[in-house]
């Protein structure tokens, strides 16, 4: 089902309208300078779909690009190549449990004095996904 | 590179949990008019209540919370040590595991 999206001035979807979509809205919006973007949404996502996982580019929906970042682990090491410049790490501990807590990583390695499951979320710089990786370290 | 300590994380989350744990078993005893058993206790220590009957048995009373307030407060330290003496987060963990 069609849907017009509503996007700030970086492609950010706000809200999304489905049809059918009231001729005043659209003029309004104009009126009040709201960017939109008609989408024909082919695979019928649903709103939060289309507003999480897309952006606007040039005038067209696009799929918002994965995170860049690259983890890998050696032994009790955890690395981090490509972390976009601005992109923020966080690496969460006994995540689901009573214990779980989070901590910031500023550097490009980092090392764990037990072995382990690390949750990592790398938050990347608008438009990229934020990145979730597990990882065991030994 | 950077050091993530995961033991010394999760002793200052256990040490917490410990003492959130047996707050609430003191609370408990305690009661919710501990003000007043505050203020009695307070009175009959100064001797300020006419009644000798009740002043003793408002002493009485007090005296026999402390020992179960203080009995807690040994088991609180107790596992507290024991937060501080594990070797591995899971030792840690099942330390505040046990408390429940």
């Amino acid at each position: 089902m069609k849907m017009l999206c509503c996007h700030d001035s970086v492609g950010r979807i706000s809200n999304v309208i489905f049809e059918p979509i009231p001729e005043s809205f659209v003029e309004h919006y104009d009126k009040i300078g709201l960017l939109h973007v008609m989408f024909d949404n082919p695979d019928n996502l649903s709103a939060l779909a289309v507003a999480s996982l897309h952006y606007v580019s040039v005038g067209q929906i696009t799929m918002r690009p994965d995170c860049p970042a690259v983890v890998t682990v050696e032994g009790r090491a955890i690395n981090f190549a490509d972390v976009p410049a601005d992109g923020t790490v966080v690496a969460v501990l006994d995540k689901g449990t009573e214990f779980e807590r989070r901590e910031s990583v500023s550097d490009k390695s980092m090392e764990l004095d037990e072995a382990g499951a690390v949750h990592i979320l790398v938050d990347s710089p608008w438009p990229y996904l934020q990145g979730v990786y597990d990882v065991d370290v030994e | 590179m950077s050091t993530l300590n995961r033991l010394d994380s999760i002793r200052a989350i256990a040490e917490r949990k410990v003492d959130e744990f047996y707050a609430d078993r003191i609370n408990a005893i305690l009661g919710p008019i501990a003000p007043l058993h505050a203020r009695k206790r307070a009175l009959a220590t100064a001797d300020l209540i006419d009644d000798k009957v009740d002043q003793l048995a408002v002493l009485t009373n007090a005296a026999e919370q402390d020992k179960v307030v203080m009995a807690i407060d040994a088991s609180r330290r107790e596992a507290k040590a024991r937060v501080r003496l594990g070797a591995t987060s899971a030792n840690v963990m099942a330390i505040v595991a046990d408390l429940h």
